[in-house]
């Protein structure tokens, strides 16, 4: 048997993968403060290669990793004085029963006791320890949040959001739900993350990119088929005239 | 069996649930104190693979993981409560809230509703109503033989009667405020329910408690943008399709895989 054949299925394997993530990006391309993911591709086992009798030469593909694309998206303006989006790098913190949660879904309403909450009822996070919240007092009728995320309710000071950031991003991971989580404590934000209200950030899918990488995964995917119907073919002939010969 | 197949359905769902919301807020484009709708969806549950930041055999700390997204699901549609747009008609009865208050009525069950709809009628009786019929409450009652009505800013009701140089007062409008109004049901015909999420209404007379005043002769429109919604329908028509190419994608590769 050809070793080439398994080179070329380790390619279509990964090729498969990577429309899993891309299907995956696309499905999300109107959730708001979505992060697309990029597939990392690399090569494998070519030292355990070198240890048999295979020629260095072979190389296996594997997609394992997954890299979070960090370019921000677009900002939509709402008017919705609770829509904010984070300008430049940093997450908005979330307190949620399995600890502090991160996302750049900023699209939060008051419940009824006024605190700050996301969709799905996660209480959002301010400024001075994990236990405060932004509360907003009732029959207020202007709230200002300013770029530093302080909350102003009808001028007075209810609290500041806290807005963080990790210093190696590529420990944050993704939870679903809008949310990430990460394995090392957050820092300080850098001084050029500002928070806008009255706007979301939208899903930082590009959709010609997507399109681009659905062509290129098809066609790459056929092409290591091709690769493998050669190998195929090619063991069957020798198979034949091999046995051909000696019969 | 390929994820992106499931995935890419979940997409698929996702903008149809997004147009059906569009369509609806279009549809309401005219209707007096309508609000305009937003479907807000949220990624799926990963599949973890490889934690991001976690431990090699090395000893060393990975440092990105594998981590492959099962879609999106519609996780709320948000009642946005902008102001709609004021258009003057002229008629008396007409009341435009400038702020954030609901009148409330009275639905035949006894209950109380809100709306923004401030086209109101007087039945024959004399008692405004909404629309739909709906007594207002606090209930006002105009007098039959009454020849002008005047409702002022902070919803005191007056009227003039025939054979009196004086106005008089019969009543006074109220209006309700909500702490958290997305949390407001919507139930059809313009009126919104109370529920644990928004909290207990609080009442008062226009221009107090910033419930917002009062503008005779005034109908407040809904808060629909054409525009915007144009913009969410293309972008929802586009992103169904690709989701569309990711399926046809993902069943080509199947097809090139089982073929010999």
């Amino acid at each position: 048997m050809s070793h080439g054949i398994y080179s070329a299925t380790s390619g279509a394997v990964a090729q498969q993968r990577a429309l899993d993530v891309t299907a995956n990006n696309v499905a999300n391309a109107n959730t708001i403060g979505f992060r697309a993911d990029r597939v990392a591709f690399d090569e494998a086992l070519a030292t355990a290669g070198a240890r048999t009798a295979q020629p260095p030469s072979l190389r296996y593909a594997v997609a394992e990793r997954v890299v979070i694309d960090t370019s921000a998206g677009a900002h939509r303006i709402t008017g919705n004085p609770y829509d904010l989006a984070l300008g430049g790098d940093g997450f908005f913190a979330l307190a949620t029963p399995q600890g502090e949660r991160y996302t750049r879904t900023g699209s939060f309403i008051p419940g009824a006791d006024g605190i700050l909450r996301t969709p799905d009822g996660l209480e959002l996070i301010a400024e001075g320890g994990p236990n405060e919240r932004i509360r907003i007092p009732e029959g207020v009728r202007d709230v200002t949040i300013g770029s530093d995320g302080a909350v102003l309710a009808d001028g007075a000071d209810v609290g500041r959001i806290r807005v963080v950031s990790f210093a190696d991003p590529a420990t944050v991971g993704k939870e679903g739900e809008s949310r990430f989580s990460a394995v090392a404590p957050p820092i300080a934000p850098p001084a050029n993350t500002t928070v806008v209200q009255g706007a979301l950030e939208q899903s930082n899918v590009n959709a010609v990119a997507g399109l681009n990488e659905l062509i290129s995964v098809t066609r790459l995917f056929d092409a290591f088929q091709r690769v493998i119907h050669t190998f195929s073919e090619l063991d069957n002939r020798t198979a034949r005239d091999v046995g051909s010969r000696s019969g | 069996m390929l994820r992106a197949l499931n995935t890419a359905a979940t997409g698929m769902a996702a903008q149809q649930l997004h147009i059906d919301v569009v369509a609806n807020n279009v549809a309401n484009v005219n209707t007096n104190g309508f609000r305009r709708s937003r479907a807000e969806f949220q990624d799926l549950l990963y599949q973890t693979m490889r934690q991001p930041g976690g431990q090699t055999a090395a000893g060393g700390t990975l440092p990105t993981g594998l981590q492959i997204g099962q879609g999106t699901r519609t996780v709320a549609t948000t009642t946005i409560f902008e102001q709609g747009t004021m258009a003057q008609s002229g008629n008396p009865l007409d009341l435009a809230i400038e702020g954030k208050g609901f009148f409330q009525v009275q639905r035949p069950d006894g209950t109380l509703a809100y709306t923004r709809a401030g086209n109101l009628k007087a039945d024959a009786e004399g008692r405004l109503v909404t629309v739909d019929g709906l007594p207002v409450e606090p209930s006002i009652q105009i007098p039959v033989d009454a020849t002008s009505i005047t409702v002022a800013p902070d919803g005191v009701v007056s009227v003039t009667q025939p054979g009196s140089a004086q106005t008089t007062e019969v009543g006074q409008l109220q209006l309700a405020t909500f702490a958290n109004p997305a949390g407001l049901l919507q139930a059809g015909r313009s009126l919104f329910l109370e529920t644990a999420a928004s909290g207990n209404p609080i009442v008062a007379a226009p221009g107090e408690e910033g419930t917002g005043t009062l503008a005779q002769g005034f109908i407040e429109g809904s808060n629909v943008e054409v525009v915007t919604e144009m913009i969410d329908l293309i972008a929802s028509q586009r992103a169904y399709e690709i989701n569309q190419r990711v399926i046809s994608a993902a069943d080509e590769m199947l097809r090139k895989a089982t073929e010999r």
